[in-house]
């Protein structure tokens, strides 16, 4: 199972032609912002739609309380990196899965705020559509930016996952196509092809389970009900 | 002169446009590739397309063993050529077509 957790349709009418090549590329879920309903649908033929939430905000008073609304109904829950406060306060917060860089800024991922997401089981979603359209020095500026952060997260053991972000079905890569990109990026190819195959599943997984009605909190679950006397 | 370990990458290319034809994409891979790693690189490549069906989209590059990562690099990294937007999806390599086609 392979899914690619950053696919942003601009209209949920776009989706059908997302899933057909996502299909053909041999993804079996995406995640997506643009989609009503459960936070995890399942198609008829086998294919995962998951709901995702991009916050982003000036204050943190403003992104708190966005996370306070959108968890409980998206599968995945995005913070783009903006402020150092902001970051530092969703790199620590549970409920955050992903901290994601914004190419157009210059903030880039600092060391104390990768320490803290490590801590937290938050990841680094580094998205790759910038560099299929950006060419020469700015393409460079971007690659400058990715490649310090993702030094930064995997020197202070914080988890890399990498997205297409794709704006249009095809800009789309395969898992294969990404982990040469990781690689581009300063991963080693284990890493990437980790950081695109299993770092996304682990963390769908895990929010699957913090979805079921036995969950209560980390590390504590409902393993039986009490019958009703 | 000690003679360069060939590897060969099938392929597909996705693409909104089927007029695409091999000269245009062995182009687009070239100049990215020029782009993303320099002038020496690219000639130390020997980067040569091989076959590609315009219909199907499927295709076989052939470069040198050293520079295979580089050139998968740029060929994923192709967003558009000309106007139509493109998505390079790696299939397979090997040291020989047969191998690929096995």
């Amino acid at each position: 199972m392979v899914i690619d957790i950053g696919v942003c349709p601009s209209t949920p009418t776009d989706l059908g032609s997302f899933v057909q090549i996502a299909r053909k590329l041999g993804f079996t879920g995406i995640a997506t912002h643009n989609i009503e309903g459960e936070p995890d649908q399942l198609l008829k033929n086998e294919f995962t739609i998951l709901k995702r939430s991009d916050v982003f905000g000036r204050g943190l008073k403003s992104i708190r309380k966005q996370v306070d609304n959108v968890r409980k109904h998206s599968m995945i829950v995005s913070v783009k990196l903006a402020s150092v406060e902001t970051a530092n306060w969703a790199a620590e917060d549970q409920r955050v899965d992903l901290l994601t860089i914004d190419h157009s800024q210059a903030y880039r991922l600092r060391d104390s705020t990768a320490r803290l997401a490590a801590t937290s089981d938050t990841a680094l979603e580094i998205r790759i559509e910038p560099l299929l359209h950006l060419v020469g020095l700015n393409r460079s500026k971007v690659i400058k930016v990715y490649r310090e952060s993702i030094r930064t997260a995997i020197d202070s053991e914080m988890q890399v996952i990498l997205s297409s972000g794709a704006l249009h079905p095809l800009h789309m890569r395969s898992a294969m196509a990404i982990r040469y990109l990781g690689e581009l990026l300063g991963m080693g190819l284990k890493y990437a092809g980790n950081a695109i195959n299993q770092a996304p599943l682990d963390l769908v997984e895990r929010n699957r389970r913090r979805f079921s009605s036995d969950y209560v909190a980390e590390g504590v679950e409902i393993l039986q009900r009490g019958t009703k006397k | 002169m000690k003679k360069t370990r060939r590897r060969y990458l099938s392929f597909f290319l996705h693409s909104d446009d089927s007029k695409l034809d091999d000269k245009q994409i062995g182009t687009a891979i070239w100049k990215n590739l020029l782009s993303l790693y320099g002038e020496v690189s690219a000639a130390d490549s020997k980067l040569y397309l091989v076959e590609f069906d315009e219909k199907s989209g499927a295709g076989i590059l052939q470069c040198t063993a050293s520079s295979l990562d580089d050139v998968i690099t740029s060929a994923v990294l192709i967003g558009s050529i000309g106007k139509s937007l493109v998505s390079f999806e790696p299939k397979k390599t090997s040291g020989t077509i047969k191998g690929l086609k096995r």
